[in-house]
C-alpha cells in the first residue's frame, strides 16, 4: 500500500477511536481516583475529578483492618501451584496425545471436548461433598486440585506439537532418546512462546477465579484476594474510598502481568480460541 | 521374521503403549477425580435427598417432578436466557465494532488495544466493585454525568441490562482480540482487487469483510453461549438475584438451593436440567451458524 | 502433590501455631465502626495474657454468614467462637449449628444468667426450649440494638421544626409526623427521610420500620406460641401503606442502597434517618474530625401508632457445634473466657449498642457516653424482638419475601394491599418447607 496523508474522514475516525478507548478506561480510572479520595470527598457534590492532594486513608484502613497480604500470599501461591501442574499435566498429555499411539486415545479426546462444554457450576456440589470428606474444605489443597486440569491447555499444546514435523521426533528415536527427553529437548523448547502465553493466561485465570475459592473457602485467612475483597464490603457506613482501594490492590498484580506481557497474554488467548 | 524379533516387537509396542499412559496419567488423574467422577455423582445425587453433606436416600424421579412445577426454577431459567439474549449477540457486534477501530490504527494501535482489552484481566469483583460504585443511584458519576437517575441495580427493569452492560464491558476485550487476529487472515490483495473493480468501502465491507469473518463470527457467538450459561458471579456480586428475583440465574438458584437450603439434590437435579438446556441450545446454535455459512 | 499441597498448608499453619497460648478461632460479621472496636477488644485481650490467643476472621454480614457457618458445621471446619445474632437462633438451634453452653462452664468463666439483661435471658432461654429442647444457653448476650431516630437539628431548626427543648416537633402520632416530614420537603428541599430501600443489597433496613410500625399497632405473627397469619393483614397492610405513601409523596428517596443512605444522611441532604444505632460512631467520628456541616441529633424511635414497641436485636457470641471434631473442654474455656471478657467491656458501646451485661450497662463510664445518653434508656425499653420461628430474622428466608413483595409495595410496583398478600403467602410457603 502506498503512504499518503490521513484524509479528514481517517483522522475524525482516530479521534473516535481514542475517545471511546479513554472512555473504556474511565471506570478504571474513577476507582483508583476514588482509593485516593476521603470517604467524605467521595460523596461530596460536583465530584472532584482529581484526587489532589492524594489521601491514603483508605489504603491505610485495609492494610491495617484486613488481612490483605494474607490475601495476596495464598492468591500468589494458590495461583503458582496451579500454573505449575496444571501446564506440566496438559503438556504430557498432549504429548501422548499428538504423538504416540495407544488404545483409549478416541476415549481421551471425547473427554475433553465433554470438559470444554460441562460448566463448572453443575459438577460444585458433588465436588464439595468430594472435598469435605477428604477435609479438603477451607485448605490450599481444596482450592488448587478442582483447577489443576485444564482441557483447554491440552487441546492448544496438541495442535502446536501436532505442527512440528515428525521428522524431528523420529530423529531422536533413532539416537535412542526416550519420550521424556524428546518432550523436554525438543517439544517444549520449540513451543517455549505458546507455553510461555498459556501459563500466564492461566496464572491470570487462576488468580481471578471467584466461584470455586468462595465455594471452598470459610474462614478469612484461607481467602485468595477475589474472594476476600468482597468481605470489606461492610454491611455499615460508607465506605466507598475502602471498597476501592482494595478493588484497587486486588487488581494490581493481573493488570501489570498484562501490562508486561502483553504480546504473549494476546497469543495466549488467541491460541486458546484456536485461532493461531 | 523370527520369533525372537516378533517378540522382540511386542514387547516394544506394550512399552510404547505404557509410556504413553504413563504420559497421560496425572491429566487423567486430576480429570477423572475432579471433574469426571463429580459429573457422575451429580446424575446420581439428583435421585437422592441428600442435604449438602452428602447424607441421604434415594427417592427416584422425586426431584424432577418437584422441578417441573417450581417456577421459581423455571422463572431462573427464563432470567438466563434473557441474560444470555442482552450479551451473546451485543457483546460479538460490539468487539467485531471495535476491532474494526482497532485494525486500522498503527501507532495508536498497541496502547487502544490494551485499553479495550484491560478490564478483561481485572478480577470479577474489581469489576463488580467498580460497577456499583460508579452505577450508584445517588452518588454514581454515571448518573451525575448524564443527569439520570437509573437505579441499575435496584430497578428491575434495569437489572439485568446493568449485569450485561457490565458484562460486556468486562469480556469484550477477548472477542475484539479474536476479531483482529481474523481481520489480519484476510488478505490485502482482496482488497485492492475489490477496489480497481471500483467497489467502495461500504461494499468492501459488506461483501469481503463480513463473509471472510464468518467463520471468527461464529466461533466467537459459540464462545459466548457456552461462557454466557455459566453466568454466576456478577449476578453474585450485583444484585444476589434481586431485585424481586429478577435477575435470579440458574447456577445461583443452584447455589440458594445446595448451599442455603442445604438441599444437595434438588441442587443437583437443577444443575442437570441446565446442561441439558444447555446442550439443547448449543446444537441448535451449531445447526443455526453452520446455515449461516453455507450462505 | 496432595502432599505437597498439604505440607505447604501445614508449615503455613505451624508457624502460626507454634506460640504456647491455646489458637482460638473467632469469626465475626462486624464491619465499620463495629468492626474496629471488636478488633481493639480482641488486641486488648491478646495483650492482656499470654494463655490464649484468639485470631479473628470477618466475614460478610447476613446471610452469606449464616451459610458458611453451617456449611462449616458439615465440614467440621468450625471456629471455636462467633458472633450471632439473636434472631437467628431458631433457624441456628433447629439446624443444630450451635452448641449449648452449660451453667458450669458459664461459672466456670464467672458468669452467670442473672447478670445478663433479664429480657435477653428470658428470650435465649425460651428459644432453647422450643428448638432444643433444653434449657441451657446457645449464646452469650453481648449487646441489644435497636432503630433509633437520627435528625439534623440544624435544618430543622431553619425550618423552624424543633421544639423548645431541640426535639423534632410531630413525634406524637403517625399522622403529625408524616405531616411534619412534607412540612420538611416543603420548607428544605432536602430529602426529608435517608432511606435505604433496595430489595437485593438490603432488605433489612425496610423491614425493621416495617416490623416496628407492626408492632406498634399490636400485630403479632404468634397466636398462643405458635405461628398464626391470621391477625397481620390489618396492622401489616397499614404499616406498608404508610411507607408507600411516603415513596410517594418523595418523603423518602427509592433504589437507594443502604451505604448512600448513610452517606445522604451524612452529607446533610437527607433531614432524618431511621436506622440502627450502629451507626452512632459515624457520626461522633465525623463530629471529631469536623467533617459534618451540621449538628445531630438522636431520639428513641417515637411512639407513633399504640405503643412504643421498637425493632432490636441482640449480638450474641456463641460456640458452633461441630461434631466431627468437638471442641476439647480447653477449647471451650478458652472461648468462654474470651466471651466473658468481651461482655464486660465498657469498648462496645461506642459502637452505640446497649450492653447487656448489667454491670457494663449500669456503670458511669456507660452512662456518660454521648451521645447514647440521648436515646439508650428511653431505647433500652422499647425493645422488641422478631418472631421466635425459623423463618424469621438475620439471614432466614424471610429476606427474600421482604425484597420480593414489600419493597415493590414500596417503590410504588405493586400495590400495597397485593404485595402485603404475596408477602404472607410466600412467608407461609416457606412455614410449610420447615416442617
Amino acid at each position: 500500500m502506498k503512504k499518503k496523508r490521513m484524509s479528514p474522514l481517517a483522522m475524525v475516525c482516530t479521534g473516535l477511536t481514542v475517545i471511546m478507548a479513554l472512555a473504556w478506561l474511565f471506570p478504571v480510572y474513577w476507582i483508583v481516583a476514588t482509593a485516593f479520595k476521603s470517604e467524605t470527598d467521595t460523596i461530596a457534590l460536583p465530584p472532584s475529578f482529581v484526587p489532589f492532594p492524594p489521601d491514603f486513608g483508605a489504603f491505610i484502613y485495609v492494610i491495617q483492618n484486613s488481612p490483605i497480604f494474607r490475601w495476596y500470599l495464598n492468591t500468589v501461591l494458590v495461583s503458582a501451584v496451579i500454573t505449575f501442574f496444571s501446564i506440566s499435566c496438559a503438556l504430557m498429555c498432549a504429548y501422548a496425545l499428538s504423538l504416540l499411539d495407544f488404545r483409549g486415545k478416541g476415549l481421551i479426546n471425547l473427554a475433553l471436548m465433554v470438559g470444554f462444554m460441562l460448566p463448572f457450576g453443575a459438577v460444585a456440589i458433588p465436588l464439595f461433598m468430594l472435598m469435605n470428606k477428604l477435609h479438603f474444605v477451607n485448605t490450599y489443597a481444596g482450592i488448587i486440585l478442582p483447577q489443576i486440569a485444564t482441557p483447554l491447555s491440552v487441546i492448544v499444546f496438541k495442535r502446536f506439537f501436532d505442527q512440528v514435523p515428525i521428522d524431528f521426533r523420529n530423529a531422536a528415536v533413532i539416537d535412542g532418546a526416550g519420550d521424556f527427553r524428546i518432550l523436554f529437548n525438543i517439544y517444549i523448547p520449540l513451543n517455549w512462546s505458546i507455553i510461555w502465553a498459556m501459563a500466564i493466561v492461566t496464572f491470570i485465570g487462576a488468580w481471578n477465579n471467584f466461584f470455586w475459592p468462595f465455594i471452598v473457602t470459610n474462614s478469612t485467612p484461607m481467602l485468595t484476594i477475589p474472594v476476600g475483597m468482597t468481605q470489606v464490603q461492610s454491611a455499615y457506613g460508607v465506605a466507598f474510598a475502602k471498597t476501592s482501594a482494595i478493588a484497587v490492590m486486588a487488581s494490581i498484580p493481573t493488570a501489570a502481568a498484562y501490562l508486561i506481557f502483553q504480546k504473549r497474554v494476546t497469543q495466549g488467548v488467541m491460541a486458546a480460541a484456536g485461532i493461531k | 521374521m523370527t520369533k525372537a524379533q516378533r517378540n522382540d516387537r511386542r514387547t516394544k509396542r506394550r512399552k510404547r503403549w505404557s509410556i504413553a499412559w504413563v504420559f497421560v496419567a496425572p491429566f487423567l488423574f486430576f480429570y477423572g477425580v475432579f471433574l469426571i467422577y463429580p459429573a457422575i455423582e451429580v446424575c446420581y445425587l439428583s435421585l437422592t435427598n441428600s442435604d449438602i453433606a452428602g447424607q441421604g436416600g434415594f427417592v427416584g424421579l422425586q426431584n424432577f417432578v418437584e422441578l417441573i412445577g417450581d417456577q421459581d426454577f423455571w422463572a431462573s431459567v427464563w432470567h438466563t436466557l434473557y441474560f444470555i439474549f442482552l450479551t451473546v449477540v451485543p457483546n460479538t457486534a460490539v468487539g467485531f465494532f471495535l476491532a474494526l477501530l482497532v485494525v486500522r490504527l498503527k501507532r495508536l494501535r498497541l496502547p487502544i488495544l490494551s485499553a479495550f482489552f484491560l478490564p478483561f484481566v481485572l478480577p470479577v469483583s474489581v469489576v463488580t466493585t467498580a460497577s456499583l460504585w460508579i452505577l450508584d443511584t445517588n452518588f454514581g458519576i454515571f448518573n451525575y454525568l448524564v443527569g439520570s437517575s437509573i437505579a441499575w441495580f435496584q430497578d428491575p427493569l434495569w437489572a439485568m441490562p446493568g449485569v450485561a452492560l457490565v458484562t460486556i464491558w468486562w469480556t469484550v476485550g477477548f472477542n475484539m482480540l479474536l476479531f483482529i487476529a481474523g481481520l489480519q487472515n484476510i488478505s490485502p490483495d482482496v482488497y485492492e482487487a475489490a477496489s480497481i473493480d471500483g467497489a467502495n468501502a461500504f461494499q468492501q465491507f459488506t461483501s469481503i469483510t463480513c463473509p471472510l469473518i464468518w467463520p471468527v463470527t461464529s466461533l466467537v457467538l459459540v464462545l459466548q453461549l457456552i461462557a454466557q450459561f455459566k453466568i454466576f458471579d456478577q449476578v453474585y456480586l450485583l444484585t444476589q438475584g434481586g431485585p424481586y428475583n429478577s435477575t435470579m440465574v440458574v447456577l445461583l438458584y443452584m447455589y440458594r438451593q445446595a448451599f442455603q437450603l442445604n438441599r444437595g439434590g434438588y441442587a443437583s437435579a437443577v444443575a442437570i436440567v441446565l446442561v441439558v438446556i444447555m446442550l439443547l441450545i448449543s446444537a441448535l446454535q451449531f445447526r443455526l451458524l453452520k446455515g449461516g455459512r453455507a450462505k | 502433590m496432595k502432599i505437597t499441597v498439604s505440607c505447604l498448608a501445614a508449615c503455613f499453619f505451624s508457624a502460626v501455631a507454634q506460640a504456647a497460648p491455646i489458637q482460638i478461632t473467632y469469626w465475626d460479621f462486624l464491619g465499620g465502626g463495629d468492626g474496629v472496636r471488636m478488633k481493639q477488644i480482641v488486641e486488648e485481650f491478646n495483650k492482656g495474657q499470654s494463655e490464649i490467643h484468639i485470631n479473628e476472621s470477618t466475614l460478610t454480614w447476613g446471610e452469606p454468614f449464616y451459610t458458611k457457618v453451617h456449611t462449616a458445621v458439615v465440614s467440621g471446619e468450625t471456629p471455636d467462637v462467633m458472633t450471632y445474632h439473636l434472631s437467628h437462633f431458631p433457624a441456628g438451634i433447629a439446624n443444630k449449628d450451635l452448641r449449648p453452653i452449660t451453667t458450669e462452664e458459664l461459672t466456670q468463666a464467672g458468669l452467670k444468667a442473672s447478670d445478663f439483661q433479664k429480657s435477653l435471658i428470658d428470650r435465649s432461654l425460651e428459644l432453647s426450649k422450643t428448638y432444643g429442647k433444653t434449657d441451657q444457653l446457645f449464646g452469650v448476650p453481648l449487646d441489644i440494638h435497636t432503630i433509633v431516630l437520627y435528625y439534623n437539628k440544624t435544618a430543622l431548626q431553619k425550618a423552624g421544626l424543633l421544639d423548645a427543648d431541640g426535639k423534632p416537633s410531630g413525634l406524637d402520632s403517625i399522622e403529625s409526623f408524616t405531616k411534619m416530614l412534607a412540612a420538611v420537603k416543603a420548607k428544605t428541599h432536602l430529602i426529608p427521610v435517608a432511606w435505604s430501600g433496595t430489595s437485593s443489597e438490603d432488605p433489612a433496613s425496610c423491614w425493621r420500620v416495617w416490623y416496628t410500625f407492626f408492632k406498634q399497632q399490636n400485630g403479632d405473627f404468634l397466636k398462643d406460641g405458635q405461628l398464626s397469619f391470621d391477625s397481620v393483614t390489618a396492622p401489616g397492610t397499614k404499616a406498608l401503606q404508610v411507607i408507600a405513601d411516603w415513596a410517594k409523596e418523595g418523603l423518602i428517596p427509592k433504589n437507594t442502597t443502604y451505604p448512600s443512605m448513610v452517606a445522604l444522611f451524612t452529607a446533610g441532604r437527607g433531614v432524618f434517618m431511621i436506622n440502627g444505632n450502629w451507626e452512632v460512631p459515624t457520626l461522633v467520628d465525623l463530629q471529631k474530625q469536623s467533617k459534618l456541616t451540621f449538628e445531630y441529633g438522636i431520639a428513641p424511635f417515637p411512639k407513633l401508632f399504640e405503643n412504643q414497641d421498637t425493632w432490636a436485636d441482640s449480638h450474641q457470641l456463641a460456640i458452633p457445634n461441630n461434631q466431627k471434631t468437638p471442641a476439647s473442654p480447653e477449647k471451650v474455656a478458652a472461648a468462654l473466657k474470651f466471651i466473658a471478657y468481651v461482655v464486660k467491656q465498657v469498648t462496645w458501646a461506642g459502637g452505640g449498642h446497649i450492653p447487656a451485661y448489667l454491670p457494663v450497662q449500669e456503670s458511669a463510664a456507660y452512662k456518660e457516653m454521648s451521645p447514647n445518653n440521648q436515646y439508650s434508656a428511653g431505647a433500652a425499653k422499647n425493645v422488641v424482638f422478631e418472631p421466635g420461628i425459623p423463618i424469621f430474622g438475620v439471614g432466614s428466608p424471610s429476606f427474600g419475601a421482604i425484597s420480593n413483595f414489600l419493597i415493590p409495595a414500596i417503590n410504588g410496583q405493586l400495590p400495597v394491599d397485593k404485595g402485603f398478600g404475596q408477602f404472607i403467602a410466600e412467608m407461609q410457603k416457606f412455614a410449610k418447607q420447615q416442617q
